[in-house]
């Protein structure tokens, strides 16, 4: 056996963590090399002294941590994660009321071209620039109002004649005729 | 919650003497140990999944302990005496204990850290790995470096012979 591979597992044997089968052998192998058997003596009085050494400062930390102020801790952590939740809700109802109310009253922002209007159900100029930059193949507002452009002309809801058709979010929306 | 509440609770009270330990045995750390046992677990609680899915919640926390102290020794200026400090009066009798107190002290920090983790906290190799994020492997080299090092400061002629 190499000098090295035997000290490793010697160092192992004296920490404890060599596996019972190893140890066996390596007992027998000890008992025939005395010189070998010293030098597992010394490293096992060298980790003996190491955590004897290291012992007095495991001891003192021994005595029972209080429990309450972690009680108190725990207790503000729930408390903010809850409120945070609970933010994080209210800014998305908020946004959605925002959003609902617009369409509802009329009012187009100023970023919504004329497809998006039309998407929304409200006359718009279906002539207006930047629609064929938007047709670009992917879902948009504007590429989902292309499709219906008459009503959306006529200033109908397109939402009343029709219905959204959606298999996969990954594929693009269609319209489908109400019968 | 309840049952959420009373694992952590669980897991405090068998973790939080060793890692108090941990923190109080290093000198820059001692006077916040306490404090800083608070953060770890707060840290911990902010990602409650991952705490619940962990292999070994001790090696977990003992993760979050470590980059704990590597923050506040960052944040802080040295500190003076620790309230607790390593070197205790406690098992003087053996005078080569203050030899290996100063020559455990004097080890490369990597080493020096995987010792105190497996002589300390009695974490097993695989433990230490996860704490430090390091190979297995490399933990037990570091540990074996670390012993022999200690070997040949107590017996010097065996330095000599090698």
């Amino acid at each position: 056996m190499k000098t090295e591979t035997l000290e490793a597992l010697l160092i192992d044997r004296a920490l404890g963590v060599l596996a019972p089968e190893v140890g066996e052998l390596l007992e027998t192998h000890l008992a025939a090399n005395p010189d070998a058997a010293r030098n597992a003596d010394n490293l096992a009085e060298t980790v003996r002294l190491a955590r004897a050494a290291t012992a007095g400062a495991r001891t003192a930390s021994d005595r029972p941590v209080p429990i309450e102020r972690f009680r108190t801790t725990l207790r503000t952590q729930r408390r903010q994660a809850l409120i945070w939740d609970v933010s994080k809700l209210a800014a998305c109802l908020v946004v959605g009321l925002a959003l609902g109310s617009i369409s509802r009253s009329g009012m187009v922002p100023a970023n919504v071209t004329g497809n998006s209007a039309a998407a929304i159900g409200l006359p718009a100029d279906r002539d207006s620039a930047g629609v064929a930059a938007e047709r670009n193949g992917f879902w948009s507002l504007a590429n989902f109002a292309r499709d219906v452009p008459e009503h959306a002309a006529s200033g109908v809801s397109a939402s009343s004649r029709f219905r959204l058709h959606w298999d996969s979010p990954v594929k693009m929306p269609h319209l489908e005729e109400n019968l | 919650m309840d049952r959420a509440n009373e694992q952590i609770e669980q897991s405090y009270r068998d973790t939080a003497p060793a890692l108090l330990a941990y923190f109080r045995n290093q000198p820059a750390l001692a006077g916040a140990a306490e404090d800083l046992l608070q953060d770890t677990f707060v840290r911990a609680l902010q990602h409650p999944d991952r705490f619940e899915c962990a292999v070994s919640r001790r090696a977990y926390l003992f993760g979050i302990a470590r980059h704990v102290g590597i923050d506040a020794l960052r944040r802080a200026p040295p500190a003076g005496e620790p309230a607790d400090s390593q070197i205790s009066p406690v098992a003087s009798e053996d005078g080569r204990l203050e030899s290996m107190r100063i020559a455990i002290a004097e080890l490369p920090l990597m080493q020096r850290e995987v010792l105190l983790l497996k002589l300390q906290q009695e974490l097993s190799y695989e433990e230490i790995a996860e704490v430090l994020d390091i190979p297995v492997g490399t933990v037990r080299s570091r540990l074996h470096y670390a012993v022999l090092r200690l070997r040949n400061v107590l017996n010097p002629s065996h330095a000599y012979e090698n």
